[in-house]
């Protein structure tokens, strides 16, 4: 071994990060090689130039420190600490009912947790290549449900295989990893995105998933788009498609929706149908109290753990709901705010998609909770009651984690 | 110069600056304090400045030092340190050629910096506040 390599070995030995060693490594060892020939040039022989130019870096122990200090793999606690606390709410609107019901549910938290903490040590940067392997997972998943569906429960289809139920919105994060991945490859046209967003589209349709998951998916792939390094042209006229294609799937049923929002805009001219429930939630609404009771009339509309939160801002008052709205903003906000300090764009777009995913999945359940959407099947994430959606949201909150711990890496 | 003071300089030379010769030893000492412009701010600024065509950490440790900047002298290495520190605060922006070497540019933000540095100097307590943190450990 010569002198170069003991030298940047030793810097190396101080560095604890793994991704930062090799790039370290190979960044000093140009800069020695160059100075090197420096020597050389100005008249030292190559052993001298060589023993010159190592000295003049200094200690390499010293150097090797600081800059271990400067990349060391981090965690966001902010992140982490909301997602635990929110976890934790989910406790609260079955703090009353037996224990094997609170036993379940802190299961399911210890779960979400093991999920994030383990997504977060692994690295992001290993999916990067895997594309269309995503690609094909989520259209497999899709076409299971479509083709061997076994169960039905409110007009949704699932496969359930052993204890495992399977439903469409689980392909969602596979083809987050997918765009994510399609985006950043170079020879990746517009059209061949065009040709894979329709065949997605259909998989969805065909898959009956209720229509609030195929929502879910077009605002993940249009807030990726624009991040993508397609055209505003190109963009614009993939939304629009989209849009067209969003109507043209779902617009079977056009009158019976239409019907449902005219519901949803004037309640009080429906109130004998679809319109019961909203004016059932405004009058909820009026009868919170800043500090609630627990022998309050539960409201429930579509499933109760969807309007969990309604559930729970009765039982124990407007404070927890304000509780649940700040945590849930500062995750949101935290999250956005780490976006710029990543420089690998894989990374970014990654980061936006799993934001924008979770985000929206937040907004519309609250929104709706408030009176401000109308009423979809959507759970709130972490809070709702129901295994699948806990594992999906540990996901995208253990992959912010993992990318922003690779932050300094590019 | 007036009348009277014409034969000033030749008659101090004989009385007054006699007794304070003029060593070959004083002339380096204040050479060299001349040279000393180690100042951080002045660093920064000049990488800054540097920095506008990208460069790896080799061309700009040897474009700092015919600068007169002595900061790297036996501790070149620390080169590194201050620009993976500026790249992590968005002041420089880096790129790998062929997977081989690293260049370093300035950024937007970066820029921004160079104009305050430029007009204030190291007086803004935020680029105070910034230059501490970029020279944390030296």
């Amino acid at each position: 071994m010569n002198k170069r390599h003991i030298f940047l070995d030793k810097v190396i030995e101080q560095v604890k990060s793994k991704d930062a060693k090799d790039s370290i490594k190979l960044e000093m060892e140009h800069h020695i090689q160059l100075a090197k020939e420096g020597w050389i040039k100005k008249g030292l022989q190559e052993k001298e130039a060589e023993e010159r130019a190592i000295k003049e870096m200094g200690s390499p122990i010293l150097l090797g420190l600081e800059l271990n200090q400067l990349h060391r793999l981090t965690v966001d606690w902010m992140v982490f600490a909301c997602t635990v606390c929110l976890l934790m709410i989910g406790l609260l609107p079955n703090i009353t009912s037996d224990l094997l019901f609170i036993a379940e549910k802190l299961w399911t938290i210890l779960l979400g947790v093991g999920i994030v903490v383990g997504i977060m040590f692994l690295d992001y940067r290993k999916c990067k290549e895997l594309g269309y392997v995503f690609y094909m997972i989520g259209s497999i998943l899709l076409l299971s449900v479509i083709l061997f569906s076994n169960i039905t429960i409110n007009g949704i289809n699932y496969l359930k295989v052993g204890p495992i139920i399977i439903k469409g919105i689980m392909a969602i994060p596979f083809f987050l990893l997918a765009w994510a991945s399609l985006f950043t490859k170079k020879n990746f046209s517009y059209l061949s995105f065009l040709l894979f967003f329709f065949f997605s589209s259909i998989l969805f349709y065909l898959g009956y998933d209720s229509i609030s998951t195929v929502f879910i998916y077009y605002t993940m792939v249009v807030v990726m788009l624009f991040w993508s390094s397609f055209s505003k042209k190109q963009i614009v006229l993939s939304i629009v498609t989209g849009a067209v294609l969003f109507i043209l799937l779902f617009g079977y049923a056009f009158f019976a929706r239409l019907h449902r929002l005219l519901g949803f805009l004037f309640p009080d001219r429906y109130a004998q149908d679809v319109g019961w429930i909203y004016l059932y939630r405004e009058k909820m609404w009026a009868s919170l109290k800043w500090i609630g009771s627990s022998d309050m009339e539960l409201l429930s509309f579509v499933n109760r753990t969807d309007t969990v939160f309604l559930q729970l801002s009765s039982q124990f008052g407007y404070v927890i709901a304000v509780v649940i709205v700040i945590l849930f903003s500062a995750l949101i906000i935290k999250m956005i705010r780490n976006v710029r300090y990543i420089k690998n764009r894989y990374g970014k777009l990654l980061l936006i998609g799993a934001i924008a995913l979770y985000s929206i999945q937040v907004i519309y359940n609250i929104g709706m909770c408030m009176g401000l959407f109308p009423i979809i099947s959507l759970s709130l994430p972490f809070i709702s009651y129901g295994l699948m959606p806990t594992i999906i949201n540990a996901l995208l909150i253990g992959l912010v984690l993992s990318i922003n711990r690779r932050k300094n890496i590019s | 110069m007036e009348k009277h003071l014409k034969n000033l300089p030749s008659s101090l030379k004989k009385t007054y600056f006699d007794h304070l010769p003029f060593t070959e030893e004083h002339r380096k000492e204040i050479l060299k304090k001349i040279q000393i412009k180690d100042k951080e701010e002045e660093v920064l600024l000049a990488v800054l400045q540097l920095l506008h065509n990208r460069k790896t950490g080799f061309e700009l440790t040897e474009l700092l030092r015919a600068r007169g900047f002595e900061r790297f002298e036996k501790k070149e290495g620390f080169i590194y340190t201050l620009l993976h520190r500026l790249e992590q605060k968005n002041i420089i922006a880096s790129e790998w050629e062929d997977k081989k070497v690293k260049y370093y540019r300035i950024d937007r933000k970066g820029k921004k910096l160079e104009k305050k540095l430029e007009v204030e100097g190291g007086a803004n307590k935020d680029i105070r506040e910034l230059i501490d943190w970029v020279y944390v450990n030296e």
